[in-house]
């Protein structure tokens, strides 16, 4: 009993990381797409506003996470030349990223249909 | 540039395990985000000493360690600012380029899509955890134990067992599963103790049992290398006891 409640604690602990990983890479997907090449502050604080404060990425979890999209070929990045400013990390979506992104966002209305259906006159 | 802001891109340098190119870029990065989050505070705020802004304009990178840590080892894997992925497939490396970077996108859409499809189950009913994303802790398991006490009752002091951290933790954590035994029986006290290398005793509490229970502990101080020690006491104990320490910070 008790190595199962130990397992599942771990699987909840990996898990909570997990999800949080995933829906944010959905998110920075979506609004790399929405606003093309972007810097990291700013995509954030599009994201901020866009969702009315309800989505706030940290910068902890964003940039590393942005960094990995790179690595996995969902995003990619340029350095701007700095004429206005320090030299600033873009990053805009690839066609991998954006296919990437239709599927999950797919998935994620019809997982959000069916939850909803079944939720449906529950507590009325 | 402010003084806080260098010292602690210095650490996150420190921790970084990563190709020397591919660090510095990411400090540059870090460092255009830190100037002008910075920036913007002090438009709002312009009459606040400039040390508490940016103290305030660090709070949501996390701990540079911890910051460190989630770009990951893999970053030293990183071939080419264009993002070529190059992954050992055997013999499909020799088939060139152009299938090593799709094999590579394949596998990494399975792993993503994976996780958002986990993501995406979990976000319906826990929709609060994107509000104000907390930042995550990395904690790392220092000592575990799990008794089971059944059908005789447990009594009397286990340990102390010891375990060492060479660099002082920042963040302790104690969870203790306590749980019926297979009959669910389950009574008794058990009462833990947590001293840290200077004998001082960090954590103490007893649990009167009586039934299924889960306790989790987070205990903070300024990081102390040396030998912990963790010992627990049964007294008259009826079921199953678990207690996992793990540590932020700190290497085991």
């Amino acid at each position: 009993m008790l190595a199962w409640n130990d397992e599942r604690k771990r699987f909840r602990e990996k898990l909570d990381k997990e999800r949080r990983s995933g829906v944010l890479a959905l998110v920075l997907l979506v609004a790399l797409d929405r606003t093309g090449p972007e810097y990291g502050y700013r995509l954030l604080k599009t994201i901020e506003q866009q969702t009315n404060g309800r989505i706030v990425v940290k910068e902890g979890t964003a940039y590393p996470l942005l960094q990995k999209l790179e690595r996995g070929g969902l995003a990619s990045s340029y350095w701007s030349d700095g004429s206005s400013g320090p030299p600033r990390k873009y990053y805009q979506i690839t066609e991998l990223g954006r296919q990437v992104a239709r599927e999950a966002v797919d998935d994620w209305r019809a997982l959000n249909a069916a939850v909803s259906k079944f939720l449906d006159g529950f507590g009325r | 540039m402010g003084t806080l802001i260098d010292g602690y891109l210095d650490e996150v340098k420190r921790s970084l395990k990563t190709d020397a190119t591919t660090r510095d870029q990411v400090i540059q990065e870090l460092r255009g985000a830190m100037e002008e989050k910075l920036a913007a505070l002090a438009k709002q705020r312009p009459e606040t000493p400039i040390d508490e802004l940016e103290k305030e304009a660090l709070t949501d990178f996390g701990s540079p360690e911890d910051l460190a840590l989630a770009y990951g080892p893999e970053g030293a894997h990183l071939r080419r600012a264009s993002g070529e992925i190059a992954l050992k497939l055997g013999r499909a490396v020799g088939r060139g380029t152009k299938q090593v970077i799709k094999w590579g996108a394949i596998v990494g859409t399975v792993a993503l899509l994976l996780g958002i499809a986990l993501g995406i189950w979990a976000f319906y009913e826990a929709a609060p955890y994107v509000e104000g994303i907390v930042e995550r802790q990395v904690y790392r398991e220092a000592y575990t134990v799990h008794e089971h006490c059944s059908p005789q009752a447990c009594d009397g002091q286990r340990g102390p067992q010891s375990f060492a951290l060479t660099d002082g933790a920042r963040q302790v954590r104690l969870d203790v599963d306590i749980d019926a035994d297979d009959q669910g029986h389950a009574g008794g006290a058990v009462e833990v103790l947590f001293v840290d290398p200077l004998g001082e005793t960090k954590y103490a509490r007893t649990f009167n049992v009586t039934g299924d229970a889960f306790y989790r502990e987070e205990l903070r101080w300024d990081p102390l290398a040396g030998e912990y020690t963790i010992a627990f006491e049964y007294h008259d104990f009826v079921g199953e006891f678990g207690l996992i320490v793990s540590t932020v910070g700190g290497r085991i």
